[in-house]
């Protein structure tokens, strides 16, 4: 077995380098503006790895994630200003409220394809319109300001880097811990109803429970994620959660690669900081990103991800060619 | 052993609006038996199937499993109950290598759930371990082991349909029903299908399949049950079925010329 | 309510329900002939509508004459969409998602388009007619409500027809059902396909002239808009030419007298939560009902 574990070694490497290389950003470009970019990166990655399980992986189309979003975000931000509550407390609560109200979506969760979709969109749209019609709760349209900054024992994230580093630890932990979810039986569970819903109840599966737990999982991370973004930007405004935040995500996930978070990370990333870099030309800058949408989507199935990976199969297949003893091995499927 | 049926059913119907799928229909399978299930072109044979499987609500009567009513239940229960099946148009995970569409018949084996997972519990990583050998061991039984990286969507047809049985097969199911197995096989892949079944047979499970294909049929079944326009015609051993004239008759119509009665 | 009030209610909730039931239509021709949701489609009703107002800016012309140009106007816009951007990624052999997403990206380019050519301000379309409002007896019913329902109805039956009576709308029906086997006919898929862009746009951009002199023209009121067409459409049943119509007017009814009962801040949810009760009911939408009755789990 030692080809597979010096695979793992290898990939465990490959991590640790992308992980101090993003650790050391800040401390290279220590501008506040872009360290804030940076934590929201951060923070759209962990949005679109799980719309990335529901989309992805269970094959679900949702419109929802921007809602669980705005959920959590709220909940956090209120919980610590208006209870006091410590942030960590407040952090968990988030994504539990978050996945909570993904119960709501319960009854339609056996509806499939645009139909699904404009369920959820209803979803989404009912939460905005809460946000910003419950004033007594949310000070609706006027925004919730003076949202504290997150306090761990002696420690305050008041920084951005410091608020940079947090999310970051964040998102590798959801990141790790959804690649373990995803290689489970769960996750094949729901590759299985993606692919074939029919076969997958012949097995056994209880697609409907599935769904619901994904959606429970996907809303639970969206949740700590507006928490993230509600002690980041210390003001919340529910017009920065209405379904065209659901379709922001969704835009990553694609443009990314779906069925893998890698494809999720990168997408999230790239998306981020695309229309920041686009500021330059500020009045066609949405004209520009929306061609570059039109133009990502030319590229195969697989997204960026896919167009990476065929590039580092083709570069390896080169290196190979020369010791053979490797390729026959190296037979992958997926 | 058991002289009591493994699966029974009293008085199934099946209408779809007003036309009768099948109806009154009462059918005994015993522990270990291999059922064939023919009859003419829209006689019931895959609605009876597909309710038995849970995948249609029956209109009425009621079906038993090992003496319990499971009367409208839905597919993914009996599957965990052990009632497991291969579908007429192949359903399989096209996406998934072999191994891969095999492991997915493990599900109801494991238990290893979300925070399992996440936590890469000792459980779970032996869970794991457990399910890829005992695919791995089905995938030898049926023949398929040195294709068990084969993305399904590759596989030439016949191996699709083996890979279809092997996924059934993988969890002991205690009734497998094969729906049109050797649809689309040529002679020798029916022979083998033949000997899959006499396999699966030794080891305990109980079969029952719906098939056109009348030398797979006469010689992997037992028992032969006929069905026509929803009803029973007739049932006993191969030889009894091929000697009905009925049955001939339902088949070929009266002096072996095709009539349309009704 | 008295009776009088609930009829122009009633008349209101008509209108709006056409301009859906148009919006609807185009949703669904798409969605028929390639499966695709057409997420710029509210695009093309703010196109029609920014093409009537120009026209109005610009030239003399009547009314008629400007729903009429600016129909065509739009209709040529969906067609430039095909073959310029769709027809190309179908030649690539894109997923049907990759195809969706990039109608999310030519929205967004639309949308842009728009806000730079007539800025950010809505536009107010001039005065139209004589007499802003017509008596029907003790109704007071605004004139272009009438004619949203006139031209709506009217191009709603000249479709139908189109499509039943014609060669080219039975092609289309051909095309969709079965695109190989009218291939084999000697139908050109292609072509097929353009076609339905070119009438979803007109239809669309009908939506969009009839709408804007009701309330304002702007660059993003195709996003609400077409929304609500999308959610009418599938109200209908995605992909059904007379549940798109039907689910333009239920929905429009649903809506208007949905905000009566509850109170209007909630307005836009009112549409959604009852269309996801319908859809919990018939999943395949209103249209799903006839045909089926199979009783499948």
């Amino acid at each position: 077995m030692s080809r597979s574990s010096s695979r793992r070694i290898r990939d465990v490497g490959f991590t640790l380098i992308l992980v101090v290389a993003f650790a050391l950003l800040p401390l290279v470009y220590p501008q506040e503006y872009f360290v804030h970019l940076l934590a929201l990166s951060a923070i759209s990655t962990i949005l679109a790895m799980g719309l990335q399980l529901v989309f992805g992986y269970a094959g679900q189309i949702s419109i929802a994630h921007g809602a669980f979003f705005g959920i959590g975000a709220y909940t956090s931000a209120l919980l610590m200003l208006r209870l006091g509550w410590p942030f960590v407390l407040a952090f968990l609560a988030a994504g539990a409220m978050a996945a909570m109200w993904s119960l709501v979506l319960v009854p339609i969760v056996r509806l499939r394809g645009p139909y699904l979709a404009v369920a959820t969109l209803g979803f989404a749209i009912l939460v905005h319109l809460i946000l910003l019609n419950e004033e007594w709760l949310t000070e609706g349209p006027f925004g919730l300001m003076n949202v504290p900054s997150p306090k761990i024992g002696s420690w305050t994230f008041g920084s951005e880097a410091r608020m940079y580093y947090l999310c970051l630890a964040c998102a590798i932990l959801i990141y790790f811990g959804l690649r373990r979810i995803v290689s489970s039986r769960f996750g094949r569970a729901l590759e299985a109803i993606e692919q074939n819903e029919e076969a997958a109840r012949s097995c056994g599966i209880d697609v409907r429970l599935y769904k619901i737990k994904c959606f429970l999982v996907a809303a639970f991370t969206a949740g700590l994620a507006g928490s993230l973004f509600a002690h980041l930007t210390h003001y919340l405004n529910p017009n920065d959660f209405t379904f065209w935040k659901s379709i922001q995500i969704i835009l990553m996930i694609v443009v990314g690669g779906l069925g893998s978070l890698e494809g999720a990370v990168v997408g999230a990333i790239i998306m981020t900081l695309l229309p920041e870099y686009l500021r330059a030309w500020d009045d066609v800058r949405l004209l520009i990103y929306g061609l570059l949408v039109i133009v990502f989507m030319a590229f195969g199935k697989k997204g960026l991800i896919g167009l990476l990976q065929s590039a580092v199969v083709l570069a390896r297949r080169r290196l190979r060619r020369t010791t053979s003893s490797f390729g026959l091995a190296e037979k992958t499927a997926k | 052993m058991s002289d009591r049926a493994l699966l029974e059913t009293r008085g199934l119907s099946r209408l779809f609006g007003g036309v009768v799928a099948i109806e009154g229909f009462d059918i005994e399978v015993r522990k270990g038996e291999v059922r064939g299930l023919i009859g003419p072109n829209g006689a019931g044979k895959t609605t009876l199937f597909n309710v038995i499987a849970g995948l249609l609500r029956p209109s009425s009567g009621q079906t038993l499993f090992e003496g319990e009513d499971v009367s409208g239940h839905s597919a993914h229960q009996l599957a965990r109950l052990g009632i497991r099946r291969t579908f007429q148009n192949l359903q399989l995970f096209r996406d998934m290598t072999v191994l891969q569409n095999v492991i997915m018949g493990l599900h109801t084996r494991g238990r290893a759930e979300v925070f399992a997972a996440l936590l890469r519990t000792g459980g779970q990583r032996r869970e794991e371990r457990w399910m890829s050998d005992e695919a791995l061991r089905t995938l030898e039984f049926i023949g398929l082991s040195d294709e068990a990286q084969t993305r399904a969507s590759a596989l030439p047809y016949g191996r699709m349909r083996m890979l279809e049985v092997g996924r059934a097969l993988v969890s002991q199911p205690k009734l497998l029903l094969l729906d049109e197995p050797a649809a689309g096989l040529n002679a020798s892949e029916c022979l083998t299908l033949v000997d899959l079944i006499d396999r699966i047979q030794e080891r305990g499970i109980t079969v029952m399949l719906v098939e056109h294909r009348m030398d797979v049929v006469m010689r992997a079944c037992g028992t032969i049950t006929v069905l026509n326009y929803g009803h029973k015609l007739a049932e006993g051993s191969p030889a009894a079925i091929q000697a009905n004239s009925e049955v001939v008759e339902a088949y070929l119509g009266r002096s072996g010329t095709f009539t349309r009665r009704r | 309510m008295e009776w009088a009030r609930f009829a122009e209610q009633l008349v209101g909730a008509l209108a709006i329900g056409c301009i859906y039931s148009l919006i609807a239509l185009g949703y669904s021709m798409i969605i028929r002939a390639t499966e695709i949701l057409h997420f710029a489609q509210g695009e093309i009703v703010m196109l029609g509508a920014m093409f009537g107002v120009t026209l109005f800016r610009f030239t003399p012309l009547p009314y008629v004459a400007v729903f009429i140009i600016a129909m065509a106007l739009a209709g040529v816009a969906g067609f430039l969409l095909e073959v310029g951007v769709y027809r190309v990624l179908r030649g690539r052999k894109v997923t049907l998602l990759n195809i969706m997403i990039a109608t999310v990206g030519v929205s967004i380019v639309l949308q842009n388009v728009a806000r730079l050519t007539w800025g950010s301000e809505p536009i107010r379309y001039p005065t139209i007619y004589a007499k802003a409002t017509y008596s029907l007896g003790p109704l007071q019913v605004p004139t272009q409500m009438l004619w949203v329902v006139l031209a709506g109805l009217a191009l709603m039956v000249a479709l139908q027809l189109f499509f039943e009576k014609t060669r080219q709308g039975l092609a289309l029906q051909a095309a969709a059902q079965d695109p190989q086997t009218a291939q084999l006919m000697g139908i050109n898929l292609d072509r097929t396909i353009s076609l339905t862009f070119a009438i979803s746009g007109a239809v669309g951009g009908a939506a969009g002239v009839l709408l804007a002199p009701m309330f304002f023209a702007t660059f993003d009121m195709g996003f609400i808009t077409g929304i609500k067409g999308f959610v009418a459409a599938t109200l209908g049943g995605l992909g059904s030419i007379p549940g798109a119509m039907l689910g333009g007017i239920l929905f429009g009814i649903l809506e208007t007298f949905g905000a009566i009962w509850i109170s209007t801040s909630y307005k836009d949810a009112i549409g959604m939560i009852l269309l996801i009760v319908i859809l919990l009911v018939f999943p395949q939408g209103l249209m799903g009902l006839i045909g089926q009755g199979e009783g499948r789990r």
